[in-house]
């Protein structure tokens, strides 16, 4: 019963994280804010786009130290790094804020897998 | 999740006009002239292998060598008169069974909420 | 349908939640994964499961023998063979490091107390390589194939029994830690390996049909027609990773050995049947 009660609570929790696009607490978010001077025809600053590969970089080394990192993650930074090279930066905004919120996704997939995978779930 | 409402809202007095006879004709055929472009975006989703491909685990009129890991898609608007626990279905198929097979498209963002919306249409004429 | 499953869920998840779940004994878990296979597949006889999906394709089975017919794997088991044979720089051979070879495929995988840590045929071959001063092999395509394959050809109708030992608690660690890997759910698309090959062997994914993960070990290294050569269990053991969108872990690292260590105890008592021929 309990840990209906307390999967239902995480589930909750889940669909109030990710449901929710970007309003998430990341120092990303504050960077954004401090920094969203946006400039012409709505494109963003350079520095921001670096603080959003540095942080998909640190969501992905957590991620994949519980073994969670998903197959895509690496791929989306090394375009968002090439992007951000060719000034391109709407594009490598784009790529670094789906590789953190991917390597999120991963870490929080492989939290819960962790205390629930089971043999006898599948085998009862 | 604002959009969604007004969207069932939408479906409630298409579904009103159509009791109703033809006193509201008018914005009905527009709905549902907007509901099947949404649905045949969401056949392409649920056929593609990169998107959606309910197909390779459901059986789906219209689409070829399906899987079996899933019950056949049919009977949708019958079986699901209430849309939004379909649509819970399709988001995060896990909260129903743990160890379904069946990926969470919208908690895993596999698919965005659009063409999330864009396939419920589309089953629902299954 | 959705009513009838809903309450054998929750039951099983309130049964499976109690944490004495895990204390199961490998040789339980032993008699419940073999036991789980043949309920499911009552028609299929015991030495089958060695043969993968063809087991329980009718279809494909009929392609399988045509190409067994004439294996596609020969000519690797005839250069794995000349490897064997042939001397390191330094003179010696294989058999110095395996003087019971080339047929010993059923002592892998198994424990090293020395070492503490699962120690599989491929990784054996290439510490007798380094020992030798011989540059080490890589571990998912090429000849190590090769050796591989003769080795396995010379061990066939040996039966698979990997031993966990009880006198290293570490080795019943490496065994979990396999057992868990294999019911995690990872990727994007969130598959667990028993999401495909337990709960859903024998059902199609879009036109495959899905093997039972009883027998997976019997028969590598294995020539994949998509592949086009021979290739190992870890290189197997990537691509599944990666289609569920997960980031595939290192051939030969911890995560797939203990994870080999677990799926081959799970067939215990199965012929070997390598090198394999597969879609
Ligand atoms: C990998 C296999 C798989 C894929 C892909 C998949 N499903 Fe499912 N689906 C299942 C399984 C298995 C079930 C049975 C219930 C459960 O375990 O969640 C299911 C159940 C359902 C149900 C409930 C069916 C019923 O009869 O009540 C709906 C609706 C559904 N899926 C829609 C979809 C849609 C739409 C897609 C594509 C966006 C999709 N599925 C993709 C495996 C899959
Ligand atoms: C999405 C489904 C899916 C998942 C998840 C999956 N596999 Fe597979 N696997 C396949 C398919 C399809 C094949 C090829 C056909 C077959 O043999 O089932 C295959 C083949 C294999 C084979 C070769 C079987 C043989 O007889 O040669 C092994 C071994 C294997 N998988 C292991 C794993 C492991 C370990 C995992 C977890 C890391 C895993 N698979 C996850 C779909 C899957």
């Amino acid at each position: 019963m309990l840990k209906g009660k307390k999967m239902l609570a995480l589930a909750f929790v889940s669909l109030i994280i990710t449901g929710c696009a970007t309003a998430t607490t990341s120092t990303e978010s504050k960077q954004m804010a401090a920094k969203s001077a946006l400039s012409k025809g709505g494109s963003i600053d350079a520095a921001a786009v670096k603080q959003a590969i540095a942080d998909a970089k640190a969501a992905q080394k957590k991620a994949a130290s519980v073994e969670g990192e998903w197959r895509d993650v690496g791929k989306f930074i090394k375009k968002a790094e090439k992007a951000l090279k060719k000034g391109d930066l709407d594009t490598a905004m784009k790529l670094a804020k789906k590789a953190r919120v991917q390597s999120e996704l991963g870490y929080k997939q492989a939290m819960e897998q962790r205390k629930s995978a089971s043999m006898s779930l599948y085998i009862p | 999740m604002m959009k969604r409402k007004s969207r069932v809202l939408v479906t409630a007095a298409g579904a009103a006009a159509i009791l109703f006879g033809g006193l509201v004709i008018e914005p009905a055929v527009h709905n549902s002239a907007h509901a099947e472009s949404a649905a045949d975006a969401g056949k392409k989703i649920a056929f593609s292998r990169k998107k959606g491909n309910c197909i390779a685990c459901h059986i789906i009129a219209g689409g070829t060598s399906p899987g079996t890991i899933g019950p056949p898609l049919v009977g949708m608007q019958a079986r699901y008169p209430d849309k939004s626990k379909l649509r819970a279905q399709i988001w995060d198929a896990t909260k129903a069974n743990p160890i379904t097979m069946m990926p969470p498209f919208g908690r895993h963002k596999i698919l965005s909420e659009k063409e999330i919306d864009q396939v419920l249409a589309f089953i629902m004429t299954l | 349908m959705r009513q009838k499953l809903l309450p054998i869920i929750t039951a099983l998840a309130i049964l499976s939640g109690l944490p004495m779940a895990s204390a199961a004994s490998p040789e339980q878990d032993l008699k419940k994964f073999q036991n789980y296979f043949k309920k499911k597949f009552p028609k299929v006889k015991w030495e089958e499961f060695a043969n993968g999906v063809y087991a329980v394709d009718p279809i494909g089975r009929e392609n399988w023998e045509a190409i067994e017919e004439f294996p596609p794997y020969e000519p690797f088991i005839d250069e794995g063979e000349e490897m064997w044979n042939k001397a390191f720089a330094n003179g010696k051979h294989y058999k110095d490091c395996f003087p019971d070879g080339p047929a010993i495929a059923a002592k892998y995988p198994r424990w090293d107390k020395a070492k503490g840590m699962v120690v599989t045929l491929p990784l054996a071959i290439n510490n007798c390589r380094k020992a030798n001063g011989e540059k080490p092999l890589k571990y998912k395509k090429g000849k190590i194939n090769s050796l591989l394959a003769y080795i396995a050809f010379q061990s066939r109708g040996q039966k698979t029994h990997v031993v966990i030992p009880k006198d290293d608690p570490r080795a019943l660690e490496a065994y979990e830690k396999g057992k868990k890997f294999y019911f995690t759910k990872r990727g994007q698309l969130n598959f667990s390996c028993a999401n495909c090959h337990v709960q859903n062997a024998g059902n199609k994914i879009r036109s495959d049909i899905l093997s039972p993960a009883l027998g997976h070990t019997t028969h590598w290294p294995t020539y994949r027609s998509k592949w086009g050569t021979v290739g190992t269990l870890h290189r197997r053991f990537t691509g599944c990773n990666k289609q569920v969108r997960a980031k595939p872990f290192k051939a030969q690292g911890e995560q797939y050995r203990d994870l080999e260590y677990f799926l081959t105890y799970m067939s215990n008592g199965l012929p070997l049947n390598g090198p394999g021929a597969r879609k």
